[in-house]
């Protein structure tokens, strides 16, 4: 007969007989997977949010997207789609924190079709004015990997390379701006290493004007209800849908059952435009986390304001340079 | 130029597929019976975590992966249900005895398929992860009553089934030696 005893005994017995996984072959199909999911959210952006605009067009197609403000008696969730509107204009100002596979944006400028300015971090800025666009960023994140770096260059590399490189340093530390193709950018942000690139968000173009994600999310919306400019609700994260996946990162896996329903608070503004999205994480936690105290997940908060407003940027007032193709290939792994 | 170096986040993740997957495998193959289901299970989930692992694994990286992976079975049950599918090697090979009880893997496996999901779930949380009622009914959502009376209930099952087989196993042996005499 098992008693408790035999039971634990034998299914320890189990877990320390059972072969580990090859970590190479894991690892392996890791990074295949990081680098397709990127491409693949680069893509799919671009669908959710023309399948957002396309339903808004049709509930309410004589409404400019800065026309009146839906009815306060109407659906709410009408009233939400509705609310994203204001985006496909172009112009409008965002921050966004606690998303999960991309870096929080301090501060976003949307002036389409003229200029962009998105900001992850002082030393992380991005600026397109025009046809240029320019780069303002720290390579290697932080001070210590990048002594660390160049220490590693100074002891491997020759003396003519190693002056290549320090002045791709000289350009990128985090102060000075440097013109930059965005393109490359992106290609070095989709190299199958680690880079401070690989958590950039996509920068917002006249075909996929929101940049802000709220497209993405309010699609998933599963319920709604209104009292006054503030809807609430719930949303299912689980959504087929990429850029839900860097937001939250695999919230089936995360989440449980809880990634179904996740609760969010949206406000809009008199106008009916959307000035803030947060959706609260589950706060649901397993057995499997340690005894002690978790921090919880912070919420995903997107905020738009000045829309309409927004300046168009200039081009910054000095520029040190122009990215070699030896940066763009540091960039590609600068946190490796 | 060569300008690769190897990364920290790869070596750390490396270390912690090398050290814990195998652990991950069997809390799945308990959960689900099905050793090659497990093994798929905790790839696929160890894949994803490798997108934010710089993260995961400053806090609890086994937690996350242990409730990623209870998750994910739920999933597979969820879906094989769907499905109508019934694995085909859940049945073991050997039946529990009654000298060994759950000497092997197979005599484990074959006691626990007796038993709910609900069941299953908690009887695994319990004794191959030592979590205390309490957790347990926080982890599944469920009351601390809901525990105690499941596991209780699934221990008396697995006793029965053993129980069972000892008494086939008795039986069958006894036959044996009597029909041995009898020739």
């Amino acid at each position: 007969m098992p008693t408790q005893e035999h039971l634990r005994t034998a299914m320890n017995e189990m877990a320390r007989s059972t072969d580990a996984l090859s970590p190479t072959v894991v690892l392996h199909a890791a990074r295949r997977r990081q680098t397709h999911r990127r491409l693949l959210a680069a893509v799919v952006t671009a669908a959710a949010v023309t399948a957002v605009s396309i339903g808004v067009a049709v509930a309410t197609p004589s409404r400019p997207p800065d026309g009146p403000a839906p009815a306060d008696t109407g659906d709410a969730g009408q009233a939400l789609r509705d609310s994203v509107a204001a985006l496909r204009g172009g112009n409008y100002t965002f921050t966004r924190t606690g998303t999960s596979s991309i870096a929080d944006i301090q501060r976003a400028a949307v002036h389409l079709p003229d200029s962009v300015l998105l900001q992850h971090a002082s030393s992380f800025v991005m600026v397109r004015a025009g046809s240029d666009t320019y780069l303002r960023y720290l390579l290697n994140g932080g001070p210590e990997l990048r002594a660390q770096y160049r220490q590693y260059y100074k002891e491997n590399l020759k003396a003519a390379d190693v002056r290549k490189i320090d002045e791709v340093y000289s350009h990128l530390d985090g102060e000075h701006w440097v013109r930059a193709d965005e393109k490359k950018l992106t290609e070095a942000a989709a190299v199958d290493e680690q880079s401070g690139l690989d958590y950039m968000a996509q920068m917002p173009t006249t075909e996929q004007p929101d940049a802000t994600g709220a497209g993405s999310l309010i699609a998933a919306v599963t319920s709604a209800e209104r009292a006054g400019n503030v809807i609430t609700g719930t949303l299912d994260a689980t959504k087929p849908d990429p850029l839900l996946e860097l937001m939250f990162s695999d919230p089936t896996y995360l989440y449980g059952v809880g990634a179904k329903s996740m609760p969010y608070r949206a406000t809009l503004d008199d106008q009916g435009r959307l000035t803030e999205f947060t959706v609260t994480m589950p706060d649901h936690r397993m057995a499997s986390q340690p005894a002690d105290p978790v921090q919880p997940e912070p919420p995903l908060v997107i905020r738009i304001s000045e829309y309409g407003r927004t300046e168009a940027q200039s081009p910054p007032a000095q520029i040190s340079g122009e990215l070699s193709s030896l940066a763009y290939e540091l960039l590609a792994r600068d946190t490796d | 130029m060569k300008i690769r170096r190897r990364r920290h986040t790869d070596e750390t993740f490396i270390e912690f597929v090398a050290a814990r997957s195998g652990r991950l495998i069997a809390h799945a193959e308990l959960l689900c019976g099905h050793h090659e289901q497990a093994r798929d299970i905790v790839q696929t989930v160890l894949i994803r975590a490798y997108q934010r692992w710089r993260h995961i694994e400053q806090d609890d990286p086994y937690g996350y992966l242990h409730r990623a992976v209870t998750n994910a079975v739920t999933d597979w049950w969820r879906t094989a249900h769907q499905r109508h599918e019934q694995p085909v090697d859940v049945v073991p090979d050997q039946p529990a005895t009654s000298e060994n009880t759950f000497e092997d893997r197979g005599a484990l496996l074959a006691a626990l398929e007796h038993l709910t999901r609900r069941e299953r779930t908690i009887v695994v949380l319990r004794y191959l992860d030592e979590r205390s009622e309490r957790e347990t009914a926080e982890a599944l959502g469920v009351s601390l009553g809901t525990v105690k009376s499941t596991c209780s209930r699934a221990l008396r099952k697995l006793r029965v089934t053993l129980g069972d087989e000892t008494s086939h196993q008795h039986h069958t042996a006894a036959s044996q030696t009597t029909s041995r005499r009898s020739n």
